[in-house]
């Protein structure tokens, strides 16, 4: 068997190699083809796919995105499948799915980790050959001993240094964050694959910035606000940054905002605590994080651009408060579906 | 020019929706506040996300993915307002629904 397949997608005439180690989804997206996605980790069910001829073979055949009626229908997920020879598959596709920057695998060497939180660290790596990705994307981190690969955003922006920097919250149970935070050490070296994702920062509105990060959707939400300071957005735009935690000592980001120009003026921090615990703990707001959008941003919601990244309960009332509530333009609206 | 029997008024009440495969095309079913019963493309026209998985309040279908709206009595895009369902032509016949599927197609759209 050859080491390279060839993929046609049916419904756009399209086709595509896939080496060996990748899914169809990844094939694509390194060929600069723009196959739906936008988890690229078996979670949104965005890349689901039709075999209309060859052979394929599941990575993960549980995977929570392919309903049972799915696999009744004989879907499949792109980003979960590999081809077993050549194929025919009937795909959506679309031109918002085309990378801008064609991911690619590389090794990469952890070179630093910090505490963010009793519960949340940074892990810096240095890549192997670039920090080329667009501020709020995500890389693919394959972790020995972790069966598949696992999906962190980036805090930092793209630079010279080819520093790829994570912020990532433990996970009870979490084969992932077990290794990050217990095994890896300083100076052992992971397969980065990147970058991915959809939820980026866009250069060419003028509207003022809102992002809204939860719990360990902080990165991501971080990593749009450096960029839009370092592409000098904020010279006349303003960006409201919410963070929504659960207590007060999981709050953080303001120390990562504070660093760039603008701070205090351009650049808001607006901190919301679910559980205060005692009351005199905390004096900022309280609640849930997206409650607090409509009484602090001084225009009407369809005025700013969003972007968010959080639980699935968060962004869930994000989108419900963006799109039914409010009616805002879905162009506007900018996140990575995870489930 | 042939319609094909879905189900019956039993299988979709007011406020209701259900999804059918009608000749190989997947149809969703809905019946809106004041009884209207119309069929739509069952497939949001943003994703390939099955609309039965989302919402319905009586007025508007919202895909559960994005929460794209639409008008369950036209099926035109509520938010966003530049795309459609595609609408399937539906008969009843005493308590049969039924569903011509012949030329029509579901409807995609770009962001």
């Amino acid at each position: 068997m050859s080491n390279q397949v060839t993929i046609n997608n049916r419904k756009d005439g399209r086709s595509f190699v896939q080496s060996a180690q990748d899914s169809i989804l990844r094939a694509a997206l390194r060929a600069g083809v723009g196959l739906s996605y936008e988890c690229n980790s078996g979670g949104c069910g965005s890349c689901k796919f039709e075999l209309v001829d060859g052979q394929i073979q599941s990575l993960w055949p549980d995977a929570p995105g392919l309903t049972e009626r799915d696999k009744k229908r004989g879907r499949h997920l792109a980003c979960q499948c590999r081809a077993v020879g050549d194929v025919t598959i009937a795909a959506p596709s679309g031109a918002e799915y085309v990378p801008r920057l064609a991911p690619g695998r590389q090794a990469a060497r952890l070179v630093e980790v910090r505490d963010i939180t009793h519960d949340m660290k940074e892990f810096r790596f240095v890549a192997a050959d670039n920090a080329n990705f667009l501020a709020g994307q995500f890389a693919m981190l394959e972790l020995p001993g972790v069966t598949g690969s696992r999906a962190y955003s980036m805090s930092n922006t793209a630079n010279d240094r080819r520093e790829w920097h994570f912020q990532i919250r433990r996970v009870l149970h979490g084969q992932g964050t077990r290794v990050l935070f217990d095994q890896l050490a300083v100076g052992d070296v992971v397969e980065l694959d990147g970058p991915y994702g959809l939820a980026y920062l866009r250069n060419d509105t003028p509207r003022d910035i809102v992002c809204v990060a939860g719990g360990s959707g902080l990165p991501p939400m971080i990593s749009i606000a450096r960029g839009a300071a370092e592409a000098g957005l904020l010279g006349e735009r303003t960006l409201y940054f919410f963070y929504g935690a659960r207590t007060p000592r999981d709050v953080c980001g303001e120390d990562m905002l504070r660093e760039l120009e603008g701070y205090g003026s351009r650049i808001r921090y607006i901190p919301v605590v679910s559980l205060p615990e005692a009351p005199d703990s905390w004096q900022g707001a309280t609640g849930y994080v997206h409650d607090q959008l409509q009484g602090v941003l001084p225009g009407a919601l369809i005025d700013y651009e969003f972007y968010f990244a959080g639980p699935p309960p968060m962004t869930q009332a994000v989108q419900e408060l963006l799109m039914v509530g409010h009616k805002v333009q879905f162009g506007q609206i900018h996140f990575d579906r995870f489930f | 020019m042939s319609f094909t029997k879905v189900c019956t008024l039993d299988d979709v009440w007011e406020g209701e929706m259900e999804a059918f495969t009608v000749n190989g095309q997947d149809i969703l079913l809905v019946c809106a506040e004041g009884g209207d019963i119309k069929a739509f493309q069952g497939i949001c026209p943003h994703q390939d996300i099955p609309l039965i998985e989302g919402k319905f309040d009586g007025k508007k279908v919202i895909c559960r993915a994005h929460l794209w709206q639409f008008d369950a009595c036209t099926g035109k895009g509520i938010n966003p307002d530049d795309c459609a369902l595609a609408a399937y032509p539906v008969k009843i016949d005493g308590e049969d629904i039924l569903v011509e599927t012949d030329g029509v197609e579901p409807l995609f759209a770009h962001t």
